[in-house]
């Protein structure tokens, strides 16, 4: 029998929801994507709530990479779940993101209309919400966001926004604000502009929350779907003259969507 | 029946060898089907060749051609012949329509005339101004010349519309996509209704996903060109920027325009709410993963991606501009038509079905039925009968053929 979803999505617990209708006497079971070969991995604990089934995915050994969803029937045959979800409900990142984790699990839809899972080993990092580039006048970058996948933050000391000029020495910090998982701060331009090192084209300072208690946060955008950020979203650049030469920045995403700033000679293209 | 369509460079990217191949994987189904490439820059086409569909080339260029290399009246230097076929094809297509498509190159314009000469076709199709012309020039008497027209009427510069209405009456028939474009070319050519038809474009049976309407993305989707006026969506969508900063444009296409375009949403504080996704080969997919889709266009000739919308159960709020978004929206049923170039008008009509789910959910229900209409198997319906209508009125019978695939 096929199993068809018209609603995919996995909750803060791990556990995926499937509405299937009426999908009776079966059983749910993952295998590796593109290997037909290779072992089912059962699901267990799977419970009816109305017309979805709920499957808990917490502790289940899943490699990084992508998994078929399939429903194994009760002659013991295995057809993959069809769905007509995208998978993407960016409302549900919000609380996706507020739990610790080592793993993150994502529903996707593939072109044929399959359920995959994609299972990613993450780190904990500091999403950012929203950029504001300075304003007319103004020297400063203002981020805002929140915690992902880390814990409560807790310890002594303040924390700080950090940037570091990528494959040289230079550090510029400020101070940051955390009201709970949600951090906002504003990170003066003027040091990057006078630290510029014309030698080096484009001078990348890649940007660090430190919580107290010392750990250190990457700033960048995973929460949503848009894989690649770097050319899909641009934010306006900020010449500075604070040592004679003018200097143009201006944050962006790097290819693994990671917020950073580029400086370069406002002489040359930004 | 046997039926071929014949198409510039079938081997590219672009909307209408989009629809041909759609079409042509339709037809394909109970007949005898091929497309006649005038040139080709690559071996490979872009898109998957249909099953059961052969496949024509002419004329092999370089990639270097196609890329603004040289003209095709510059591509006939070689020799008499070349020159002659050259003077053949400028005596028929009009310059507009060669400088616009380099197509029409000297060895493919005497491929097309070989290729008409010697076919077992029933029934020749064409898929522009230049293409139909030659066809209605050359294609012989035992075949059917039907003209498909893909861009408005009104769109043409006035030396092919002369051309047109000099040449286009002596084709066995002609399709247009919009009932609007249908009465431009009857008051041009005078036709009746039999002759000329509406045919909109089909949407292929693909198993397609289905929007939940729960995702604060407006989608917009063409090209990155002035057409698009996506700086008039820029300034709508900031209504909704301001009053839902959560809500986010997305923007699918490539070309030129990125740059400009860029700076655009710089110059609006946008950053962080416009997203340009570039180019996308399962626009389905990402248009299932928006709320609403978004048209600013100050002409669609069609509107291709308000049906892709439609099909995944996405309502539209379009600009009501010449010429498919009027006959393709429901206003109030699947979308909402504001008065074209009303820019504020479009920004309340986002943020309505922004703020409203609801509404969003009937329309986009709404949507999926509209988007019924579209369906390829009725589409191919539709040409059936118009072809074999065209067939028994000019006095031709089709042959019988074995559908190859």
């Amino acid at each position: 029998m096929d199993v068809q979803a018209d609603l995919t999505r996995i909750d803060a617990a791990d556990v995926l929801e499937l509405r299937v209708g009426d999908a009776e006497g079966g059983a749910l079971a993952l295998r590796r994507h593109g290997r037909s070969g290779a072992g089912l991995l059962p699901v267990e604990r799977v419970v009816r709530s109305g017309a979805s089934l709920k499957a808990p995915l917490d502790g289940l050994p899943l490699d990084d990479g992508e998994w078929d969803v399939l429903w194994v029937d009760g002659d013991g045959r295995a057809a993959p779940v069809d769905t007509t979800d995208t998978g993407v409900h960016l409302s549900d990142r919000a609380a996706y993101l507020r739990r610790p984790r080592r793993r993150e699990l994502r529903a996707v839809r593939d072109a044929e209309g399959r359920l995959l899972l994609r299972a990613t080993t993450v780190e904990p990092y500091a999403e950012v919400d929203w950029v504001e580039p300075p304003s007319p006048g103004g020297d400063t970058v203002a981020v805002r966001g929140v915690l992902a996948y880390a814990p409560d933050p807790g310890g002594d000391g303040a924390p700080t926004v950090i940037a570091r000029q990528r494959s040289l020495d230079g550090v510029v910090e400020a101070p940051a604000d955390l009201d709970g998982r949600a951090f906002s701060c504003a990170l003066p331009l003027e040091p990057m502009a006078l630290l510029f090192r014309p030698e080096r084209p484009h001078n990348e300072w890649d940007l660090w929350l430190r919580l107290p208690g010392g750990a250190e946060l990457r700033l960048a955008a995973h929460a949503d779907d848009i894989a690649d950020k770097k050319n899909k979203i641009v934010y306006p650049a900020t010449v500075l003259e604070p040592a004679g030469a003018p200097v143009r920045v201006r944050p962006y995403f790097t290819a693994k969507n990671e917020l950073s700033l580029l400086a370069v000679s406002a002489g040359g293209a930004a | 029946m046997k039926i071929a369509f014949v198409i510039a460079n079938a081997y590219g990217l672009g909307g209408t060898v989009r629809t041909v191949y759609n079409l042509a994987e339709g037809l394909a189904r109970n007949h005898d089907v091929e497309i006649v490439s005038l040139v080709r820059h690559k071996t490979k086409p872009f898109f998957t060749v249909p099953e059961g569909v052969r496949m024509r080339p002419l004329h092999a260029i370089n990639e270097a051609y196609e890329k603004g290399g040289k003209a095709a009246g510059d591509a006939g230097t070689g020799g008499p012949a070349q020159a002659w076929w050259n003077r053949r094809a400028r005596a028929v297509v009009p310059e507009p329509e060669r400088e616009r498509n380099k197509s029409y190159t000297a060895p493919a314009v005497h491929g097309l005339r070989r290729y008409l000469a010697g076919t077992d076709a029933d029934v020749v199709v064409g898929t522009r101004p230049g293409l139909n012309l030659l066809l209605s020039a050359w294609a012989p008497g035992r075949v059917l010349a039907v003209g498909q027209e893909h861009i408005n009427l009104d769109e043409h510069t006035p030396q092919v519309r002369a051309a047109i209405a000099a040449r286009y009456p002596r084709l066995g028939g002609m399709t247009v996509l919009t009932s609007a474009d249908r009465t431009a070319y009857r008051d041009l050519l005078g036709a009746d209704d039999g002759w000329l038809e509406v045919m909109p474009n089909p949407l292929p049976p693909r198993s397609l996903p289905r929007s939940t309407l729960d995702n604060p993305i407006i989608a917009a989707a063409g090209r990155l060109s002035p057409v698009k006026q996506y700086p008039k969506l820029l300034d709508a969508f900031s209504r909704v920027a301001e009053a839902h900063p959560e809500w986010r444009l997305r923007i699918y296409g490539g070309g030129d325009g990125e740059k400009k375009l860029r700076k655009q949403i710089t110059a609006r504080g946008l950053s962080n709410q416009v997203h340009l996704m570039g180019r996308t080969k399962d626009i389905t997919g990402e248009l299932a993963k928006a709320s609403v889709l978004a048209v600013s266009s100050r002409v669609e000739g069609f509107g291709m991606t308000i049906i892709e919308g439609f099909s995944v159960g996405v309502p539209a709020v379009s600009f009501d501009c010449p010429y498919g978004p009027r006959e393709i929206i429901d206003h109030e049923g699947d979308g909402l038509l504001v008065p074209a170039q009303d820019t504020e008008a479009l920004g309340d009509a986002l943020l309505r079905l922004v703020e409203d789910r609801q509404t969003r959910e009937r329309m986009g229900r709404q949507a999926l039925v509209s988007a019924e209409r579209y369906a390829l198997d009725g589409i191919v319906e539709r040409w059936e009968a118009f072809l074999e209508r065209r067939l028994a009125e000019s006095g031709r019978r089709p042959r019988t053929h074995a559908v190859s695939g």
